[in-house]
């Protein structure tokens, strides 16, 4: 499967979930959230890095919305590159064996 | 399940991110050999669509909600070396991109997710395969590996001190035993999607022969 018909109804479903689907997602807490705030644990969640893209909401974007949906197709992007590149690599180490290629 | 910073002691988060950095080490060589040059552009295919999937929250009642984690779509159709570096790829870029998962957590969420869930699911599958439809193999599959990776998160928790096992896990195990329902659904919905119209690619190498192969699966060899 190279960048051919395929692959773009691949990555048009993909934006269709990450930007238009994400959307509809619940709010509720999830299963987790949800059993700290039960448990009475929840308080002790921090956060020790800041992120550039907090909640999935996209700085600098007025309409909640298309933060979120913007933020969710950056995600997908970033995701669909580095998961292909790193496919890459490890396959490339495969095709010179477990032996080092410079020796 | 993303665990948030401060829900894990030092111990344990140095411990599971130690852990957790050499199983995708280990997956990074086993991989190898579930990477053919024609399906690696669907490695990134199913990555981006598990970080989608998991941005939809479906609601489970009583004012919860879960989301797909995505391991055992991604195991039985690329394979499950392959499938936990997708996780664990989706986990990084969730945690530094989007702050979901503490990055003192990361460790822990890899272990869970990406490895818990892959190959207790995948395993299942493997054992299911040949004795009941396929579809019913990769529902009991994906329910499974929401369970097993709800109960690992619970270790974790009680582990650091923050909640007692006793009573974080019949917690966790009685939501996600919910959430497993959708995971269950969506994961042989999409499965079962890709099989019939993509037969050839959508398989990981081991099993390319169908539930009929003789190869017992890429966990064993």
């Amino acid at each position: 499967m190279r960048l051919n018909r395929d692959m773009v109804v691949a990555l048009v479903v993909v934006a269709v979930v990450a930007g238009g689907l994400s959307l509809l997602a619940s709010t509720h807490p999830d299963g987790l959230e949800y059993v700290a705030g039960r448990l009475g644990f929840e308080h002790a969640a921090g956060q020790v890095l800041a992120a550039p893209v907090p909640d999935y909401t996209m700085p600098g974007v007025g309409s909640p919305a298309a933060a979120t949906s913007l933020s969710g197709l950056v995600g997908a992007a970033v995701v669909f590159l580095v998961g292909w590149g790193l496919a890459g690599v490890v396959a490339r180490a495969s095709r010179s064996g477990r032996r080092d290629p410079r020796k | 399940m993303h665990i948030p910073d401060g829900f894990l002691d030092l111990k344990t988060w140095t411990s599971s991110a130690a852990v957790g950095a050499g199983l995708v080490g280990y997956s990074l060589t086993r991989a190898k050999s579930e990477l053919e040059e024609r399906r690696l552009p669907l490695v990134g295919v199913m990555a981006a669509f598990i970080f989608a999937a998991q941005m939809v929250n479906f609601p489970v009642g009583g004012g919860t909600s879960g989301h797909l984690i995505g391991a055992v779509l991604a195991a039985v159709t690329l394979g499950p070396w392959t499938a936990s570096l997708v996780l664990t790829t989706v986990l990084i870029v969730q945690c530094l991109i989007f702050g979901d998962g503490g990055i003192t957590a990361l460790g822990a969420n890899i272990i869970n997710m990406a490895f818990v869930a892959t190959f207790a699911g995948y395993g299942l599958y493997v054992a299911l395969r040949r004795l009941t439809r396929e579809t019913l193999a990769v529902a009991a599959a994906a329910w499974v590996s929401v369970v097993t990776a709800a109960a690992a998160c619970s270790f974790e928790l009680a582990v650091s001190g923050t909640v007692p096992l006793r009573v974080v896990l019949p917690a966790m195990l009685g939501w996600h035993a919910l959430i497993g329902l959708g995971e269950a659904v969506i994961t042989a919905a999409v499965a079962a999607y890709l099989w019939k119209v993509r037969p050839a690619v959508w398989r990981p190498p081991a099993l390319s022969a169908g539930p009929a192969a003789k190869t017992p699966g890429g966990a064993g060899r």
